[in-house]
Order: structure tokens, then C-alpha cells, then sequence
């Protein structure tokens, strides 16, 4: 019995329209979009500013709400979920990376991760083993106990990374991961991404405009006027519940 | 500029709300000191008040010297009084006096009828009362009222109910400058009932109405240079009567607490503005410096700046005309009732008003300019970029600190950690909260020393009955009172009044000749030995030291009447609470006055019924007015009481305003961090979680404020105190915990109120806008 195609798809976007209005000018940002993502994909969503790829990561982290259709997570209709389903649903399932890090200041490079964590019913053991095994995996096991101010762009994006993923979310989502970044930091830390995405099977979705970034990609979605096309690069995936 | 402050609407509400309170407070609390002096001096103008008030012992007109043509001197009323007391019900009875009047309606110290009618000139039953007898002991027209003078009771018709202007303000006692709100009952009846009796007219005081531009202080000595023919015993210049007199100190010990809370919201508004503006300054930095680009002065953009402050200040100005309003009569309508004032007359003084405008506009230009001044003064392409290091990094001392806090929730830490980030806002917020809540602290603890004082003044008293006689009594008169059931102990008195010379300063003042050693009469010494062995000692209440630049080891001249002088040695300064008052030993006064075998009161240490024995005392006739301490403390303690809703709405405007900062300091941080917790709520933090954090970071503040406020209400309750016993009398400073914990308890209560409305700002927040504010520190 081949259980991956019992299982619906981790995400999937429904026809998916979204209209943001300014007084009485309304600005069309995604069209009619449908999309499907598996379980364990490297998504690179690629487009020029304006086009709608951050509004797109933004309904499927159910960060904002559609104005037409459905954004559906393992069949689970999250863009017309309660504040509370939607909040424990960023808890557990999502993991964001922002563009300027959004780190807090006052915690240590630990806190910032332990920050996601104390939400998820871990004992302080828990919480401590996990955060120590995060750093170790983005190489900033010597960094514990730095506060942000004290990292550099880099290393701040890497704890970022570190917070993410150490909440094991099914889907982590990257908007402009490396945007603020030299060249060769971006270059590593999308390796690092990716690298982590094999290790722990974990679904990225990166938004970004950069198209030598998505090459890394295990495929590429391009959004052009609010309408997706998609190029395969490469598709070997499993697929698992985002809802276990 | 205006078009900006539209952007920061809550702001911008915030120091609109501290500047209409600043203005509101000012102009309100002067208009309502002006309000009482103003009642004061108009009831006393209407009613023709007293120039000079002279009392002496009771004599037939015919023996009392010609008083015709004294220079500076327009009208003269004469009056018999007689002490004594009213059963006002089958329980209570009341000190009171009864006024016997030449005219149906002097033309001096004139009464005005608000019910019924005059005296009845030919009607020797006709009785016209002051208006508290009837306000509250529920005297009416018609009724029968009698007084008990002596053995002798005086007996009428209620005719008429007036207002009287040596009774607006009420006090059995005036020796204690207490309000006491009926608890003195005044008749008037026609002097006509006693001369028919006597067969000539006995009179025993004098009332002087002065000519206009007449210099009081002459006029008063040419006036007792006349009367050489009677025996003075009080000599009362209007300014120095009871209500004259208190009405001033009272104000005047006011206006230090009002000047307290003044300053406080200057500061406060000042500060707010100053934040608000320096975070709008900091966002339009780039604008700022494009403007210098483009060729604009620095005085034209510090003159939008200043355009803005003085839009801003205006509209708080007339914001606070009903402020103004509302504090005026709340302190006035506080006030009058605490002191059974018949009538309050408002004044509105648009000078108070102006001024008040005038200062928040002052305070607003300051806290513009600044920041935008000191802005200016960088090249313009460090306005556009920045500077390196802003004030929101942390500095290396914090750090262990931070690490400290780690046995805490994170968010509760986080919250905890947030107060160190903007450290100039931090501070101003604590600094307010703890001026706020200090000055709350301070009114009620000084309230709680006056209160304290009094009491324990009193306690250092042996006596708890005090009886004055009508006129001088000799000992084998008087000692048949040691007789009566439950009287323990007994101490003779002496008191009349004097005059008292120093260098060029003359006062006059109510003299006590007391036991000097061991007596029951008490006494808190500030400076001096007390009294020593010499019989020419004399104490000086503090006051009557003061006015007569007199201090320990000056001689001074008593002057008992014109041709009798007689010096002494000042042995001491006294602190209590009674003013313009001098004490030398008993035997000393009894010579001097040449009463050597008299005494005009005694104080009485008495272990049974109180009541009892002061019934008993009245049966006797020579007895005048007798007290009960414990009387006197519950007066003392009730006009506290009433005044303790004074402070009730200071301390609630106190922490209305610090509420204020708490607010727009969340109100700021939320903003400035909006992407902080939209990156909270992304990482799936829930409103509990993120209400955690906004409360841990207020009470936080709140805590710190009310920790930096205790040492500052005990500098302030000092202070004030200090300053109330230079206008008033002397205060003990009293600390009592549960003036503090009230205080700081309603704070830490209302607190989490200022919090709540900056976490409904955060459970609103889009998240994805918030999030492209990509503002990160």
C-alpha cells in the first residue's frame, strides 16, 4: 500500500486571491493561486519586490488570511482558523526565519532559541539539550551566551535558523533569509539550510529574489503579477503528517 | 509638523491630557485659594468686619472714657457679651455666647438675616441666632431657645437666622486654631434685657471701624492710649482674629502642598513631551536631514518644531479650562465644608488662567526644541544616517545583570530585560511614577503628622478639662470645685491679654500664667531652657518669636496697659499649637496683672465622668467655658479628616498622571518594538504570553518607582512638614506604613490598567505589516 498518496498534500494552496485595499485602491498582490508542497521539499519562491512571494509565505504561515480560497495544511484549512488554533499552529508547525533576523536583544543567542521552546511543555532539560544541540548544528555552540548586539550578521541569522528549527516544526518559511547578508555569508548560511533540510527532513519554503540562491532548490516556484510558474529541479521527497 | 502629530494621535492625547492637568492644576488650585480669601474679604466687607475688636472687663458706659474724635477712626459699636452655654437636646450641650446689641442691626460687624427678620428693637424676647445653630442643631423660626450664663439663663423667641462674619468660620476655642463646625452657638438679643435690669448699660466690648487709608497699627494705640478707664483683656486687630488669621496660614500652609504637585506635573509634562518628541524627531531624522539638503535653515525647521509646541500647549491650555473648573470647586467645595463656610463666592482669574497656558506652552517649546536643537547641531549627513551606537544597545554592565535573571520565564525576563533598552525613557518613567507616587505619599503622611501631632501634643497635656472663668476668681471661690465627685487634681491659670515689645516690633498676644514646674499645663519646647528660676521668664510661641524678631536671652517688655511695662528674659520657644501665645509663671502674671489673689481658669485632672463634672462646673456662676481635651482632639481630628479629601484628589490626579507616563511609555515601546512581537506572536506566542510580557516590564517600572518613591516621600513629607510648621505650627515627622502601602498599593493596583491598553495595541497588530517595519535593534 503506497501511504504517501492516502495522505494529503503538507501544503496547499486553493485558488488562493489576495487583495490588499488602501482607502479606495485595491492592489490584486496574488491571483487565483494554487499550489501544492510535500513533506520534506526545499521550496525557493522566486520574484521581483512586489509580486507576492512574502504575502505568500505569509498565508501559509497563517500570518495573514486570504481574500479568496484556501491555504490548507495537511488538509487543515488554516486560513479560517480561530486565533488560537492559529496561534498553536505557528507554535508547533511553523518555523519563521525573517530577513533581518528578528532576534530579541535582551536574550542571549540560548534564550533566543529557548524563547520558541518554553511554549512546547519541555522540561528545562529539554529545553537546554535542544538549544545546545541547535547551536551545535548552525556552529555557534561557543556562542551560547551572547546577546545579538554582539554577533555578527551572519552569526545573528544563523541563531535565527538555530530558533526555527529547534521547535521541530514540519515547515520552516525563509523570507529573504540571506537579504541582508554579504555574498558569501548568504551563500553559507542557504548550505546550512539546506543542509539541515536533508538532515532533519524538515520542508523549507524560502522566499527570495535572488535566482543563483534558487539553485539550491528542490524546486522553484516563480510569482509573476500574482501568478505562480513552477520549474521542478529536483523532486525526490518522503512524505509525512505535519499534524503527527 | 501638524500633519505629524496626527501620526501619533495616542501620543499626542497623552501630552495633551498631562498639559490640560499641569494648566488645570495651576490656575485651578490658585483660583480656589483665591475663591476662600475672596469669600473671606467679601462677607467681611458686606458685613462691615471689625477694624479692631477691643474686649475688657464689663463696665457701665459712663465709665468708659470719651472715645469721640480718634483720628483714623470712623464708627464705633458697642456689644455685651456673655459666655455660656446652650442645650441644644436632652444629650448635648454646647459652648456658645450670647451678644447683646445696641441696634437691631449693627452697623459694624453686621449681621446678615437668611431667614425670619431682625431683632425686635422693642421685644426684650427677641432672639436672632447665627446660622449654625440652626444648620446643625436644627433651630428654626419660632422656636425657644435659652443660654445658660452662669447660674443665669437667657431665655427668647427665634426671630431671625443670619450669617455673622466673625462666624464663618467656627471654633469653641481659639486659642487652637481649629475650625469647629457647630460647635459654638451665637444669640443676639437687644442690650435693652440686661440695662433694663441693671439700670444702666453695661457693655464689655468695642468694636472700630477705621476711616479708609487709616494706618491701623496707629489708630490701634491712639484707641488703647484712650482706654485707660477699663481693664483690657483682648485686643484684636482684624487681621489677627480667628477667621482672618486662619483662613491665611491655612492657605499659605496650602499652597506648599499645591506648589508640590505643580512642579511634579511640570516635570512629568515636560518629560513626556520631551520622549514623544524625541522619538518623532528620530523618525523624521531622514526628512530632517533631507530638508538641511535642500537648503532650509535650522531656524526654519526649529520653528515648525516650535509651531507644533505651542499648537500643542494652547490646546492643552483650553483643554484645561475644565480641569481648571473642576479642581477649583473640588477644593473649594472640600474645603468650605470641612470649615462650615455659609457661602463660597468663585472667582475665576483669567491672569491664573493665562499664566497657566503660558507655562504649558513653556514646558511644551522646551521639551520640542531640545531635542530637535541638539539634532541640529550634526551634519546633515549623520541626521540622515545616524550615529553609530544609538541608545538602545546595551551596555557591557548590563549584561551580568541579564544573565542573572535566568532562573525567570523567558518572558517574564524578556519583559524584565526590555526596561534597560531605552534607559533615558526608563528612567523618566520611573522618575515620574516615583515623583507621582511620592508626592501622593508625602500629602497623606503629612496629613498623618499633622493628625499625629495634635495628638500627641495634647498627650504631653495632664490636663483633659480646662475651665475658664467669666472674670477673675478668687481661691476660696473657686477651691469648692476640687469637691466635685471624679475631679482629681486641680492647677490655677491665669490668661489676658497683652502686648509685647521688641526693639521696634510690637504684637500682641494672649498671655498664660501657668505653675511653672510640675504643673498640669504642657508644653514642647523648640529652643531655650524652659522656665528657670527667675520669675521674669518667658516662653514665646514660635510665631509671636518670629514676628517679634525675639530669641532666647532677649529681654522683652510685656505691656499689660499704657504706663505698666515690665521686662523679661525670653527662657525658651515653644512649639505647641497654639498661636501669638505667651507663658510666665503663675505668681508673676498674678502681680503684674494685680490680681494676686485670682485666678482666671484652671486646668482640671479628672478621673470620673467627664460629662458629669462639666455640667457640675457650669452650675457654678463665675464659670465661662469649659473643655473637654478630648473635645479638642476630635475636632482637630474630624477638620483633618475633611481636609484628607484634598488630598484624596491630589493623589488621585498624582497617579492619573503617572497612569499617564506608564502609558505612553508602553504606548512607545510597542511601537518601537512592533516587530519584536510580531516575531513573538510568529513563533507562536499567545496573548497571555506576550499580556506576561508587557505586565512583568510595567511592573517592573512600577516597582522600581515605588521603591525610588519612599525615600522621596519622606523628603517631601519632611519638607512639607517643615514648611507647614513655619506657616502654621510645628509637625512632627511621622512615618506610618500603611500611608505608604495605600499609596503604592493603589499604584501597583492601577498599574496593569496603563499596561492593558498597550497589550490591546499589540493583540490588534497585523503581524505581516509589522513585520515589513522591519525595525530591528
Amino acid at each position: 500500500m503506497n501511504i504517501s498518496c492516502s495522505l494529503p498534500p503538507l501544503v496547499s494552496c486553493d485558488h488562493v486571491s489576495k487583495i490588499y485595499q488602501v482607502d479606495s485602491i485595491q492592489t490584486k498582490v496574488l491571483e487565483e493561486t494554487s499550489l501544492t508542497i510535500e513533506s520534506g521539499e526545499f521550496v525557493v519562491v522566486l520574484g521581483v519586490s512586489g509580486s507576492g512571494k512574502t504575502t505568500l509565505l505569509n498565508l501559509v504561515g497563517a500570518m495573514d488570511q486570504p481574500t479568496e480560497g484556501k491555504v490548507l495544511i495537511e488538509g487543515h484549512d488554516i486560513s479560517h482558523a480561530s486565533e488560537k488554533e492559529v496561534t498553536l499552529y505557528r507554535r508547533k508547525t511553523i518555523g519563521f526565519i525573517f530577513q533581518f533576523y528578528n532576534l530579541f536583544p535582551t536574550l542571549t543567542a540560548a534564550e533566543n532559541i529557548a524563547a520558541g521552546l518554553e511554549l512546547l511543555n519541555l522540561t528545562k532539560q529539554e529545553i537546554h539539550q535542544r538549544t545546545q544541540n541547535y547551536l551545535r548544528a548552525v556552529g555557534l555552540e561557543h556562542k551560547t551566551d551572547k546577546f545579538p548586539v554582539q554577533l555578527s550578521g551572519g552569526e545573528q541569522q544563523r541563531v535565527a535558523i538555530a530558533r526555527a528549527l529547534a521547535k521541530q516544526p514540519k515547515i520552516v518559511l525563509a523570507d529573504e533569509p540571506t537579504g541582508n547578508l554579504d555574498e558569501e555569508t548568504g551563500r553559507k548560511i542557504m548550505d546550512l539550510m539546506r543542509d539541515l533540510n536533508k538532515k532533519t527532513k524538515t520542508t523549507f519554503i524560502v522566499v527570495t529574489h535572488n535566482p543563483e540562491i534558487a539553485k539550491i532548490a528542490d524546486r522553484i516556484l516563480t510569482i509573476h503579477e500574482g501568478k505562480i510558474e513552477e520549474r521542478v529541479v529536483n523532486l525526490e521527497v518522503p512524505r509525512q503528517s505535519a499534524w503527527a | 509638523m501638524l500633519r505629524d502629530l496626527g501620526t501619533i494621535k495616542m501620543r499626542v492625547a497623552s501630552i495633551l491630557i498631562t498639559i490640560a492637568f499641569g494648566v488645570g492644576l495651576y490656575a485651578g488650585l490658585e483660583m480656589g485659594v483665591d475663591t476662600l480669601l475672596h469669600t473671606r474679604d467679601t462677607l467681611f466687607e458686606r458685613m462691615n468686619f471689625a477694624d479692631l475688636q477691643v474686649q475688657f472687663i464689663s463696665e457701665d458706659t459712663e465709665n468708659i472714657s470719651d472715645l469721640s474724635n480718634i483720628e483714623g477712626v470712623k464708627k464705633i459699636n458697642r456689644r455685651l457679651i456673655f459666655p455660656g452655654n446652650i442645650q441644644v437636646n436632652e444629650t448635648t450641650r454646647i459652648t456658645g455666647a450670647i451678644y447683646f446689641l445696641e441696634e437691631s442691626n449693627p452697623e459694624i460687624n453686621s449681621l446678615e438675616i437668611v431667614e425670619g427678620h431682625t431683632l425686635n428693637a422693642d421685644d426684650p424676647d427677641s432672639f436672632v441666632i447665627e446660622k449654625s445653630l440652626a444648620h446643625y442643631h436644627g433651630y428654626k423660626i419660632g422656636d425657644r431657645i435659652s443660654i445658660q450664663v452662669g447660674r443665669k439663663a437667657y431665655e427668647g423667641r427665634i426671630d431671625g437666622i443670619c450669617i455673622a462674619p466673625e462666624y464663618i468660620v467656627q471654633s469653641s476655642n481659639p486659642d487652637y486654631m481649629v475650625p469647629e463646625k457647630g460647635t459654638f452657638g451665637v444669640l443676639y438679643a437687644n442690650i435693652s434685657r440686661v440695662s433694663d435690669a441693671l439700670g444702666f448699660t453695661m457693655i464689655n466690648e468695642l468694636l472700630f471701624d477705621y476711616k479708609e487709608g487709616a494706618d491701623p497699627v496707629a489708630t490701634q494705640q491712639k484707641i488703647i492710649g484712650r482706654l485707660t478707664s477699663v481693664n483690657l483683656e483682648k485686643v484684636v486687630p482684624q487681621k489677627e482674629h480667628f477667621i482672618y488669621r486662619f483662613l491665611q496660614m491655612d492657605m499659605n500652609a496650602f499652597k506648599i502642598y499645591a506648589l508640590t504637585i505643580q512642579l511634579t506635573l511640570a516635570i512629568v509634562a515636560f518629560a513626556i513631551t520631551l520622549i514623544t518628541f524625541n522619538r518623532l524627531i528620530m523618525h523624521q531624522r531622514q526628512e530632517i536631514g533631507a530638508l538641511l539638503a535642500l537648503g532650509y535653515t535650522r531656524w526654519e525647521i526649529i520653528g515648525s518644531f516650535i509651531l507644533g509646541a505651542i499648537f500643542l500647549g494652547l490646546l492643552g491650555g483650553v483643554l484645561g479650562l475644565g480641569v481648571t473648573f473642576f479642581i477649583r470647586h473640588a477644593f473649594t467645595g472640600i474645603y468650605a465644608s470641612a470649615m462650615g463656610f455659609p457661602e463660597t463666592l468663585y472667582v475665576f482669574l483669567w491672569p491664573d488662567y493665562l499664566l497657566g497656558i503660558l507655562m504649558g506652552i513653556g514646558v511644551a517649546i522646551i521639551a520640542v526644541t531640545l531635542p530637535v536643537f541638539l539634532l541640529l547641531n550634526l551634519p546633515p549627513q549623520v541626521i540622515i544616517r545616524g550615529q553609530a551606537g544609538s541608545s538602545s544597545s546595551l551596555n557591557s554592565w548590563l549584561i551580568p545583570f541579564f544573565q542573572w535573571l535566568d532562573f525567570l520565564p523567558t518572558n517574564i525576563r524578556f519583559g524584565i530585560r526590555n526596561i534597560f533598552r531605552r534607559k533615558g525613557l526608563t528612567l523618566a518613567t520611573i522618575m515620574a511614577l516615583a515623583l507621582s507616587i511620592g508626592i501622593a505619599t508625602s500629602y497623606v503622611a503629612s496629613m498623618t503628622s499633622v493628625n499625629m501631632t495634635i495628638e500627641n501634643g495634647f498627650n504631653n497635656e495632664k490636663w483633659n478639662l480646662t475651665a475658664d472663668f467669666l472674670y477673675p476668681v478668687y481661691f476660696e471661690d473657686y477651691e469648692a470645685l476640687q469637691n466635685i465627685s471624679g475631679v482629681d487634681a486641680m492647677d490655677t491659670k491665669f490668661r489676658r491679654y497683652v502686648e509685647i515689645r521688641h526693639k521696634d516690633q510690637l504684637k500682641g498676644s494672649r498671655m498664660l500664667g501657668v505653675t511653672p514646674h510640675g504643673g498640669m499645663k504642657g508644653f514642647l519646647l523648640g529652643e531655650g531652657s524652659g522656665f528657670d528660676k527667675n520669675p521674669n521668664d518667658i516662653l514665646l510661641s514660635r510665631d509671636l518669636a518670629r514676628d517679634l524678631k525675639a530669641s532666647v536671652g532677649n529681654t522683652v517688655t510685656v505691656i499689660i496697659r499704657e504706663g505698666e511695662e515690665y521686662p523679661f528674659i525670653v527662657s525658651g520657644i515653644t512649639l505647641d499649637m497654639t498661636l501669638s501665645q505667651s507663658m510666665i509663671p503663675f505668681q508673676t502674671m498674678q502681680k503684674i496683672t494685680n490680681f494676686t489673689d485670682e485666678a482666671s481658669g484652671l486646668y482640671i485632672q479628672a478621673s470620673g465622668n467627664l460629662d458629669e463634672i462639666e455640667k457640675k462646673l457650669y452650675q457654678y456662676d463665675f464659670m465661662g467655658q469649659v473643655l473637654q481635651k478630648r473635645g479638642l482632639v476630635s475636632s482637630f481630628r474630624s477638620v483633618v479628616d475633611e481636609l484628607m479629601g484634598i488630598v484624596h484628589v491630589a493623589t488621585a490626579i498624582s497617579l492619573f498622571i503617572a497612569l499617564i507616563f506608564i502609558f505612553t511609555n508602553i504606548h512607545l515601546t510597542i511601537i518601537e518594538r512592533e516587530s519584536e512581537y510580531a516575531t513573538l506572536k510568529s513563533i507562536g506566542y499567545g496573548r497571555s504570553h506576550i499580556a506576561e510580557i508587557i505586565f512583568s516590564e510595567s511592573l517592573a517600572q512600577g516597582l522600581l518607582g515605588i521603591l525610588l518613591s519612599l525615600p522621596l516621600a519622606i523628603l517631601l513629607t519632611s519638607w512639607i512638614n517643615y514648611r507647614i510648621g513655619i506657616a502654621w505650627f510645628h509637625i512632627e515627622d511621622y512615618y506610618v506604613l500603611r500611608d505608604f502601602t495605600q499609596v503604592t498599593g493603589l499604584a501597583l493596583f492601577l498599574i496593569p490598567l496603563a499596561a492593558y491598553f498597550g497589550m490591546r495595541l499589540i493583540f490588534k497588530m497585523n503581524i505581516t505589516q509589522s513585520l515589513r517595519t522591519k525595525m530591528i535593534e
